[in-house]
């Protein structure tokens, strides 16, 4: 198909050459070879591999904070549109929470930082869409620090201990996050989508004296379910001819 | 195009079910708040003292009451140390058919609180460093975890 329209593009140039006194020729010529040049061009079309990279944020956890949450993470998210199969991303964020439990004891998390790198594979890759459904994993780190206030103990059998600190503790904690989800272009560059995953601490990073009541970019401890409201936007690289 | 709406609305109802679980995620204290000390009563004798149970008081405990009364498992020992103090004087007085026999046995330590989760609040945790015995009837102790916590294993070993 391409050999034959390059010959007939190549005579109708010839042609041309030959017959270049007569306008109304020629201008018909032009543009009979206008649209040529255009099919050739959509049929030589290369998409590229980096399809796109887009900046996004999680607004499900700073929205859960400011409605009354004891605790949230806000996080920026930078992601790669791989062939628009893969999806590697790489995310920055601070978290902090404070809790006055009903049995009196006080728990507060200064803001600390985490991150993640993850991978996610589009299942709707085959199909012109206008979303995707993707799922992945991804491995999360925090390094934090938590002090805990106004704690008592009984065993109902010695006097109960007087209420007590435990000074600043430090943790180092790591997990694992396996989720799905979809993402819906809906204005120009921007896109949005649910996220849905279950986390397994690889790590949990207790002390001498506590366990982790939150972990920045986890949640709390014990909570292996997070739910993402991700909001993105793409900057789109063009296809090369 | 239809394909595509379908399983959207499927993931759209896996989040909502997902934040329904998240918010329904208040299971309580579900595990065990007291850090029993647990030991195991051996026998080194080749003729065995014909034991029918045993009691163990907490000396200084302000009831006087008994930690373990007429305890009839001679072979694992669950005992309370007291966070309050370094250290837990503890009376064993051991029934035998015909008679009962009183050891003492201190255990030193040192105590700490430990922070569990928020439904369950907090424990005490334990160090423990030497054991001693008096009486007539123990022959040896010996400490084999020194750290007592609330995951149950065995710290020590009493001799008979």
């Amino acid at each position: 198909m391409r050999k034959k329209l390059i010959l007939n593009y190549s005579i109708r140039i010839l042609l041309m050459f030959f017959f270049s006194g007569s306008s109304v020729f020629a201008q018909n010529s032009r543009e009979e070879d206008f649209n040529e040049i255009v099919v050739m061009q959509s049929d030589s079309v290369v998409k590229p591999f980096v399809r796109s990279v887009a900046i996004g944020t999680n607004l499900a956890s700073p929205v859960m904070k400011a409605l009354g949450q004891d605790h949230g993470d806000f996080e920026v998210m930078a992601e790669a549109n791989l062939i628009n199969r893969f999806f590697p991303e790489i995310s920055f964020g601070v978290g902090n929470g404070n809790i006055f439990a009903d049995n009196g004891i006080q728990v507060d998390v200064p803001y600390a930082m985490f991150s993640r790198i993850g991978l996610h594979y589009n299942f709707l890759h085959k199909k012109e869409t206008p979303g995707i459904v993707i799922g992945g994993i991804r491995y999360g780190f925090s390094s934090y620090k938590s002090s805990y206030k106004y704690l008592e103990f009984s065993d109902d059998y010695w006097p109960s201990t007087p209420s007590t600190n435990i000074p600043e503790q430090k943790f180092n904690s790591h997990w694992l996050e396996i989720g799905g989800g979809i993402r819906v272009k809906c204005y120009k560059g921007l896109s949005m989508g649910w996220m849905v995953y279950y986390k397994w601490l690889v790590k949990e990073g207790s002390s001498d004296y506590a366990n982790p009541w939150y972990i920045p970019g986890y949640g709390i401890n014990g909570n292996g379910i997070s739910l993402n409201f991700n909001i993105y936007y793409n900057f789109e690289f063009k296809d090369r001819k | 195009m239809g394909n595509f709406i379908n399983k959207i609305t499927i993931i759209s109802l896996i989040a909502l079910i997902s934040s329904f679980l998240i918010s329904c995620d208040d299971e309580g204290c579900i595990e065990s708040v007291v850090a029993y000390t647990n030991g195991s009563l051996n026998v080194t004798t080749e003729d065995p003292i014909d034991i029918n149970s045993y009691s163990v008081w907490g000396i200084g405990q302000e009831r006087d009451s008994a930690m373990l009364r007429n305890s009839t498992n001679l072979t694992g020992i669950e005992l309370l140390l007291n966070p309050n103090t370094d250290y837990t004087d503890l009376r064993f007085q051991f029934n035998m058919p015909n008679d009962t026999v009183t050891d003492t046995i201190t255990f030193y330590y040192k105590s700490r609180e430990y922070f569990l989760n928020i439904d369950c609040g907090c424990s005490a945790f334990f160090d423990i460093e030497t054991i001693d015995f008096k009486g007539h009837f123990i022959t040896d102790a010996e400490i084999i975890n020194p750290e007592v916590t609330n995951e149950k294993k065995i710290n020590f070993k009493l001799f008979y």
